[in-house]
């Protein structure tokens, strides 16, 4: 037997992975040469050893928790945070041109009057727009419009000529509900609704 | 792991995926031992397990949605662990930590030791780690891997790719250098031996070398 299968047949033995024929072949290695036993005690000493090294540095890998929690609220907060970062003269570029433009203009309407009219008619999406705000106050649906705009991305325009703006536009508006849902688990882990039985405390998705 | 173990975990990896919750920190629990012994096999000398194990950790979060095969969670938590551990290397170093204290209390398996002598075992004990942790990749981690409870030959074959007989052809081998580099260190360190001196004295102990009887039926594996 060489070296290396004496060093695999010990190696099986202290790994409790030995076979009963890896057994009978240790027995008749023995019978010839009985230091083999100080050989396996050597190598199961030493793999006890360095069993308890490794255990005492893996043992912190009970403290150490997946932080399900934490990423499902970082999740949320992605979808619900609506800015981008900016350096300040993009920024300040982009709301320039929008102003110039008069793309946007939030509404100075007061409450529960309609900008357009009596019969509001759209001829452009601006007016739609207004429509829609309009219409909204007067039903008790739109608060008002958010006066900031909420600038997603910018880049200089394909032409060289300005820059390409995408930003969003928020309104505030009201409703009424008859009770509040979350989402739970049926017996089949599938999701449904779970009504709770209370008003809300804290902003937070609907 | 036995069938019942591997489904379990199957069904839980699949719900995982999904999203549940529960399921990805039973996942975790089951398996960041193994994990930690991976990232001990692979880190850098000066990086922190713990904090190797937080980054993985999220990292399982984030990413285990993107899993497609519900069967390779281990290699795939694997090759995570591998990634964390090679990245923490290239970062700047940090001040090495005193490995975690138990309060001085004996270990189960040594009730029997004293106080003084526990302290010694886990002396030799992290010597003999750190003397592991030097020896080259392919056999360190197997080796390593096997001191963690469950991690058969089979097992620690599914998690890395290679064949059971070439897992066990390492860990023979990584002890057998292992002893080496030990016996090394030993006359490293002010020892009487000389190195001829030590050799024979190990041949003596071990003996007549007995006759190869020739390639055993399905031997280990020359790797």
């Amino acid at each position: 037997m060489s070296e290396h299968e004496r060093d695999v047949l010990i190696t099986r033995v202290i790994d409790d992975e030995a076979s009963p024929a890896d057994w009978e072949a240790l027995k008749a290695l023995a019978a010839a040469d009985p230091s083999i036993w100080q050989e396996v005690a050597e190598a199961q000493h030493a793999r006890s050893l360095l069993a308890d090294g490794v255990a005492e540095a893996i043992a912190i890998a009970d403290e150490v928790v997946v932080p399900v929690e934490e990423h499902a609220r970082w999740r949320f907060s992605q979808r619900l945070r609506l800015g981008a970062t900016w350096a300040g003269w993009a920024a300040a570029a982009s709301l320039g041109v929008i102003w110039a433009t008069g793309l946007v203009r939030p509404s100075t309407t007061p409450m529960g009057m309609s900008e357009a009219g009596l019969v509001p008619t759209a001829r452009t999406h601006s007016q739609a727009l207004q429509d829609y705000l309009s219409l909204g106050r007067e039903a008790g649906v739109v608060v008002d419009q958010m006066p900031d705009l909420v600038v997603m991305s910018a880049k200089q325009s394909p032409d060289g000529k300005g820059y390409e703006v995408l930003y969003l536009r928020q309104v505030l508006e009201r409703a009424v509900v008859d009770d509040f849902y979350k989402l739970g688990k049926d017996e089949l882990g599938r999701d449904v609704p779970v009504g709770v039985h209370r008003a809300p405390v804290k902003l937070g998705p609907m | 792991m036995s069938d019942l173990t591997a489904n379990i975990e199957r069904v839980r990896t699949s719900a995982a995926v999904r999203g549940d919750q529960e399921a990805i920190r039973a996942l975790w629990q089951s398996n960041r031992r193994w994990v930690a012994a991976i990232l001990l096999a692979h880190k850098p000398r000066e990086a922190d397990v713990e904090d190797l194990l937080q980054d993985v950790a999220m990292t399982v979060v984030r990413t285990i949605s993107e899993l497609r095969d519900e069967t390779a969670l281990r290699p795939w938590l694997r090759t995570v662990a591998i990634n964390a551990a090679r990245a923490s290397g290239r970062k700047a170093t940090r001040a090495r930590r005193e490995p975690r204290s138990d309060g001085g209390a004996l270990p189960p398996d040594n009730a029997t030791l004293t106080p003084d002598m526990a302290l010694e075992r886990r002396e030799e004990a992290r010597r003999l780690l750190d003397l592991a942790r030097q020896l080259p990749e392919g056999y360190r981690e197997p080796l390593i891997l096997r001191c963690v409870r469950g991690m058969t030959y089979a097992e620690i074959a599914r998690l890395t790719g290679l064949p059971e007989t070439t897992i066990e052809t390492r860990i023979a081998r990584g002890r057998r250098m292992l002893r080496e580099l030990r016996e090394k260190a030993a006359l490293g360190e002010g020892g009487p031996e000389n190195a001829e001196g030590d050799v024979g004295a190990r041949a003596g102990r071990i003996g007549q070398t007995v006759g190869d009887d020739g390639p055993r039926k399905g031997g280990p594996e020359h790797v």
